[in-house]
């Protein structure tokens, strides 16, 4: 769905990608994960044809996504970390804007309206921060592209909110459809990605499926001062410490996300290793 | 209907930017009525009961080419705001859509709401006029067009003119998204200044003694004597076609050139 070849991009003389490369297929929800100006929000630009590649390849569906042609702009959709809505009612908005999307389900817009909790009658520019970013979400949803790109999605939602979000998104990836969710927020993605990408530098620092990492790496509290001592990855927590280790019994655990994030960047060479074969 | 222009998308365009932008059209429409009219009430009452026509068609075109610069000037302000601009380029309608979209909303919706506010605050001033120039003759005249066909020659010519100023106006928009009006201004301005000294350069580089030659883009004239006159001039072919030209060609160029732009145009 997504090829990436040798992507370079800079700011003037500030180098973003370096010749980045990267494939994202349908069916997934990826999470993009980095620290801040690492080129997140860069890269989810160039795909949807805001930024233009300085060189290398961005096809997005087969198209071209610079060209920005209404045959790719109508398969993708993409929310912002800072967007923009008019001054018009919910009932406004998606008359004039659902038209552009072919797939665009009315049903499955007033149902995600409902599970985020928006009330239909308010004029857009009379929500708060949270539920604008809601509704164009659910607006998002619900215009059913084969690619939602998300940019920091969570910011400015609440804790109830984050849940849902995570609960609507899950049940909205389909074997069609492809998810990039950007983030620097890793907690709020837990149990949503299905894989997880790490840039740093304009490189890919870390790219595997959360099957690959459960089945090779295991997290979890410690108390053993030997297996503590061999851990990839340790850190001190309120209960002994938290280790990032080998998962040697080949058990499926559960990764913390923002553990493997931190250890990745800090012992990228030890977890790299561990996937090699 | 191709991949890069659908009637029916520019049709959902132009409603989309209808329902978006009406609340902002309605206050621009009656800010145009409010200024005519402090205009024309200043003038009412600063001209001794003495009134011309062709003076109510000089406001008329300098209120158009004024209003017309400030309002195709904000047509892609979006363009210099991260937020909005990201709205409107991942919107799916092609560049060419979207270029459209907002000429109609220039050339047509604008220019038809300047004349009707006008028009309409032209009558008001009319109605005001005859009621005084019948109730008080001594006191009050009202000077129709004394020359009407040469008037209304140079009137269209202007009128020729404010769609290119407008164009360009509109081109600047997209160069630069924001004080388009000041920037674009300003080079407006720096291009007529250069234009005007090559216009001197090639002059004095055309015909260094600097006497006995007059020209245009038509013809040179050669003063001999008083009555021997040599004539160099193009065929009416040409001279018909760069008249031709010079009327209608600018607009269509702008766009090209703010068409060739939005393609360019990051966010």
């Amino acid at each position: 769905m997504i090829e990436i070849q040798n992507l370079h991009f800079s700011y003037r003389k500030k180098k973003v990608f370096t010749g980045l490369t990267l494939s994202l297929k349908p069916g997934h929800i990826y999470g993009l994960l980095g620290k801040n100006g690492t080129g997140k929000s860069t890269l989810l630009r160039n795909i949807a044809g805001l930024l233009f590649p300085g060189s290398g390849s961005v096809k997005v569906l087969g198209h071209t996504p610079s060209k920005r042609r209404p045959a790719f702009l109508q398969q993708v959709f993409m929310v912002p970390e800072e967007f923009y809505l008019p001054d018009v009612s919910i009932h406004r908005f998606v008359g004039c804007n659902a038209p552009f999307y072919p797939l665009f389900s009315q049903e499955q817009f007033e149902k995600y309206l409902k599970d985020f909790d928006i009330p239909l009658s308010q004029r857009l520019q009379q929500m708060s921060y949270g539920q604008k970013k809601k509704m164009l979400i659910a607006f998002g949803l619900a215009c059913n592209t084969a690619l939602l790109l998300m940019d920091e999605p969570t910011n400015g939602l609440d804790i109830m909110s984050k849940s849902q979000f995570r609960k609507t998104m899950a049940s909205a990836v389909n074997d069609n459809k492809c998810i990039l969710i950007s983030t620097h927020q890793v907690k709020d993605l837990e149990n949503l990605i299905d894989r997880i990408t790490i840039i740093d530098e304009g490189a890919i620092l870390f790219d595997k499926t959360i099957e690959e990492i459960n089945s090779r790496l295991n997290c979890k509290v410690s108390f053993d001062a030997s297996e503590i001592s061999n851990a990839i990855y340790r850190e001190p927590s309120m209960r002994g410490e938290t280790i990032i280790q080998l998962n040697y019994d080949g058990d499926e655990g559960k990764m913390d996300l923002e553990m493997l994030y931190k250890a990745v960047v800090l012992r990228g060479d030890e977890i790299r290793a561990v996937f090699k074969n | 209907m191709t991949a890069n222009f659908s009637i029916n998308r520019l049709g959902q365009l132009i409603r989309k930017q209808w329902i978006e932008n009406s609340r902002w059209y309605l206050y621009s429409s009656l800010a145009i009525v409010g200024l005519l009219g402090i205009v024309f009430t200043f003038w009412l009452f600063s001209n001794n009961g003495y009134y011309q026509e062709d003076v109510i068609y000089i406001f008329f075109l300098v209120g158009l080419f004024i209003s017309g610069a400030i309002f195709a000037s904000v047509s892609f302000s979006s363009l210099g705001d991260k937020a909005k601009a990201t709205y409107w380029l991942s919107f799916p309608a092609s560049h060419l859509e979207k270029l459209l979209c907002h000429i109609f909303y220039c050339v047509i919706v604008f220019t038809a709401v300047y004349f009707l506010c006008f028009f309409a605050v032209r009558s008001l001033v009319m109605l005001y006029i005859n009621d005084m120039v019948a109730r008080y003759p001594d006191e009050y005249r009202f000077i129709p067009l004394q020359n009407k066909a040469e008037f209304w020659q140079m009137y269209r010519a202007f009128i020729y003119g404010y769609f290119g100023v407008q164009a360009f106006y509109l081109m600047g928009s997209v160069f630069f998204p924001r004080l388009s009006i000041i920037i674009t201004s300003a080079v407006g301005a720096a291009i007529v200044i250069i234009f005007i000294t090559f216009l001197a350069i090639l002059n004095k580089a055309m015909f260094p003694e600097q006497t006995g030659w007059s020209w245009n883009i038509f013809y040179i004239d050669h003063y001999q004597g008083l009555a021997d006159i040599h004539r160099y001039q193009l065929s009416p072919f040409w001279q018909g076609t760069i008249t031709f030209l010079i009327k209608f060609i600018w607009a269509p160029v702008f766009w090209l050139i703010a068409w060739v732009r939005l393609k360019e145009k990051q966010v």
